[in-house]
């Protein structure tokens, strides 16, 4: 795997890149969160329910069986989907294009030539801003593929190539 | 348009240029046309607005009907324009209800709408003013809350004009300004102003545009020297983009020409102009009649105008009820159908007659209407790409219609009929010569057609008996009993529907154009210029998987979910990877010369 360094990030070196390793606990961090948040809400209402109507034991081990089982499930796949996810998952800057490749399921490799990004933002939340991950959305005009991703990158790689980008368009736009 | 007022190197005197536009002469020059100056209409000089805009210097030649940077109101007459228009909407059910509802209280009802609409259409005139500044058009509006939207002339795409027959009569239009967007509805739409001063702002924004679009790179859409390109497009096309520092190429002598040859261009024939046969087969090619026909019935079972109707038409015609059935479906039903086909050309000949398609040195310009005059212009290097479609009738007779898709937002159905069907309708064998009209160096003969492989079919397949599947377990759930069964029997029919699409199915990629063909019963080619290609992608859904293709998905630029894209499915995957590639490769060769394909790009 290619690192991609603080001081010469991949601006057009045409090779493939993975995402940074820290981008997969970032994500798994994030799974995390918000499927800890539905499942506390879920349970809150359960215990709420025990409390109000006192339903059967057999009711109460169902309903609590299947709380369990969405539970184990949210946090194993929050913890496989994103280490499956960086799997698949390459991004490929060139003079000339961008080239981004991911998908588990529904593959997809999509090539935005550089000339055509319309803008172009650096997109992070709480959690990956304390991993130090940050993801690059390029814009085009297209009515599909409208934004594309570049995810998993350090942070500081993110805005260089941000920075670089808008540098570049500015340069064609004069 | 003519040259005299607009003549593109005009000196223009230090005076008058705006300081913050160094490169652009003031591009409203006066025409020294007495004709012109006698009929102001339009003009409020400057009393309400705009004390800080600066004065036309002396020595600069003083516009006539639109002064720069002075605050215009519309027409007068705009006032009983929108006044119609505000009520229009109840006229029809209106007088419907006045003539088969007499009597029934529901006419004072009706007349309710007239007050608030006259007042109405009195404060938008009061309200309403336009500015043209040599790098905006400003229109205010708004008397409790004003809005103020500044237009740069360098983003406009469209200007159209529609002209009713009413309006015609007073020499008014309808101008409508539209800029790249999502937006469904136009940016500004000035109605109504003196068909003079719609000609003079055309000019003027025409004027501002030339230079930049030609600065953009825009060279290959550029008009093209007339006579040369078409006879030896090999020899003739020497690579026009292959300036990596932006300087314009072969942009400039075309677009900068001398007033002669441009006014030459105006005088060329047309692209297209549409015959009286013509006219007959779009009419019945659309079908529109059914259109109208259901709209009718929609309206009447609305008020129920039907059964009043019956009881009349019994009253006055007692003799109908002796009719036998089989009698009058043998002579109703043809009949129906002669109606249908006559109302369809009746609608084909109010909508396109005098249809002319030609090149200016402006873009494509349309005009058409019996009635309601429609004129368009698609401005140069605004075209995103080009489709050819053909339903059953267009197959059938060896016709075709053409489409343009524009960056534009898509506008209501009756603006889109002149401005992305270009091509009403025109025989097979023009197609070739109609789309090196629009899209030049459109090489029909080089082209190597491929197919996808013989196994999309069983995909089509599969798709259709999971929609199959999905209608019988909802029927059976529903309890339909034995028409559970039905859905079972259009298994078969999804068979033959795959096989008819896969026998359609083809692309071919030459380097600067996709061509991708789809379609059924109908047919529709798609022409993409690489030029014009925002993104690419390679897909695999867990179905293709399955079947071990994938699909090749190219991006145009047009608002989100409009469908402007190209598709080409059913590759394998090692075939899908290879036209992926080229397509990727050859966005890179075109380089950034081409970067601002789409003015807005230059935004940010």
């Amino acid at each position: 795997m290619i690192q991609p360094t603080i001081f010469r990030p991949p601006y057009a070196d045409g090779r493939r890149h993975r995402a940074d390793p820290r981008a997969v606990d970032a994500d798994r961090c994030a799974n995390w969160w918000s499927s800890g948040v539905v499942i506390v809400v879920l349970f809150a209402a359960f215990v709420a329910i025990l409390m109000a109507w006192s339903p059967s034991l057999l009711d109460t081990i169902v309903i609590g069986a299947v709380l369990g089982v969405v539970a184990i499930g949210a946090t194993v796949l929050g913890y496989w989907y994103p280490r499956r996810f960086y799997q698949t998952y390459a991004y490929r800057l060139r003079p000339e294009w961008i080239e981004v490749r991911k998908g588990i399921c529904f593959r997809r490799v999509i090539a935005v030539p550089r000339a055509r990004i319309q803008h172009i933002d650096v997109a992070r939340g709480p959690i990956a801003r304390s991993y130090g991950i940050a993801k690059v959305v390029l814009h085009t005009a297209g009515s599909m593929y409208s934004d594309v991703t570049i995810e998993g990158l350090a942070a500081e790689t993110a805005f260089r190539i941000r920075d670089k980008l808008i540098e570049e368009r500015r340069s064609r736009a004069k | 348009m003519t040259a005299d007022r607009e003549p593109p190197q005009s000196p223009v005197p230090p005076s008058s240029a705006e300081p913050n536009q160094p490169e652009e002469p003031n591009a409203l020059p006066a025409p020294t046309d007495p004709a012109q100056a006698t009929s102001p209409n339009d003009v409020t000089p400057g009393s309400s607005g705009a004390p800080d805009a600066p004065p036309n210097a002396p020595g600069a030649p003083a516009p006539t009907l639109v002064a720069l940077d002075t605050r215009n109101r519309l027409h007068p007459l705009s006032l009983l324009f929108s006044f119609i228009d505000s009520v229009r909407n109840f006229i029809i059910p209106g007088l419907l209800v006045l003539i088969f509802a007499w009597g029934d209280k529901y006419e004072l009802w009706v007349m309710v709408f007239f007050l608030p609409a006259m007042i109405t259409s009195i404060l938008r005139y009061i309200s309403l003013t336009y500015e043209i500044t040599t790098t905006e058009v400003v229109i205010r509006q708004g008397i409790v809350s004003r809005t103020e939207r500044h237009i740069l002339i360098d983003r406009i795409q469209n200007l159209d004009t529609v002209q009713s027959p009413m309006q015609r009569m007073f020499g008014v239009a309808e101008l409508t300004i539209e800029t790249a967007g999502g937006a469904t509805e136009a940016e500004a739409s000035l109605k109504v102003v003196s068909r003079d001063v719609v000609d003079e702002i055309r000019a003027h924004v025409k004027g501002r545009r030339t230079v930049t679009s030609a600065a953009d790179g825009e060279s290959s859409l550029a008009l093209p020297s007339a006579d040369e390109t078409a006879i030896d497009p090999a020899a003739a096309t020497p690579e026009p983009r292959d300036d990596d520092d932006g300087t314009p190429a072969a942009g400039i002598p075309a677009t900068e020409a001398p007033a002669a040859e441009t006014s030459a261009a105006l005088d060329e024939p047309p692209i297209l102009r549409m015959t009286m046969a013509n006219l007959v087969a779009y009419g019945l090619a659309s079908g529109r009649g059914l259109a109208i026909v259901g709209a009718g019935m929609a309206i009447g079972w609305q008020f129920g105008i039907f059964d009043r109707m019956s009881e009349r038409i019994e009253t006055v015609f007692p003799w109908i009820e002796g009719i036998p059935v089989f009698w009058a479906v043998v002579v109703g039903v043809p009949a129906g159908f002669v109606v249908l086909a006559l109302l369809s050309i009746v609608w084909a000949f109010l909508k396109l007659f005098g249809f002319e398609l030609r090149r200016t040195d402006d873009g494509l310009h349309s005009v058409c209407g019996l009635l309601t005059r429609r004129e368009a212009t698609i401005p140069n290097g605004r075209i995103q790409s080009l489709s050819i479609r053909q339903n059953l009738f267009h197959r059938i007779t060896g016709s075709f219609t053409m489409r343009v898709q524009t960056a534009g937002g898509e506008t209501n159905a009756q603006d889109q009929l002149n401005r992305f069907w270009v091509v009403p309708i025109a025989r097979l064998n023009r197609a070739p010569e109609l789309v090196n009209a629009i899209l030049p160096d459109t090489d029909f003969m080089r082209l190597v057609w491929q197919k996808p492989h013989p196994r999309v079919r069983r995909r089509m397949f599969f798709r259709w008996l999971l929609l199959t599947a999905f209608v019988t377990g909802i029927l059976h759930l529903n309890g339909a009993g034995g028409w559970t069964a039905l859905p079972l029997a259009a298994i078969p029919l999804g068979w033959v529907a795959a096989c008819l699409r896969y026998r359609m199915l083809e692309h071919a990629f030459d380097d600067d154009r996709l061509h991708v063909v789809d379609g059924l019963l109908g047919r529709r080619h798609d022409i993409v210029p690489v030029a014009r290609i925002q993104a690419i992608g390679l897909q695999q859904t867990p179905i293709d998987r399955y079947h071990g293709l994938s699909s090749v998905n190219v991006a145009i630029a047009g608002p989100f979910g409009s469908g402007a894209r190209a598709r080409v499915f059913g590759l394998p995957l090692r075939r899908g990877m290879r036209l992926y590639h080229r397509l990727r490769d050859r966005t890179e060769r075109e380089g950034w010369a081409v970067s601002a394909a789409l003015d807005h790009s230059s935004a940010v």
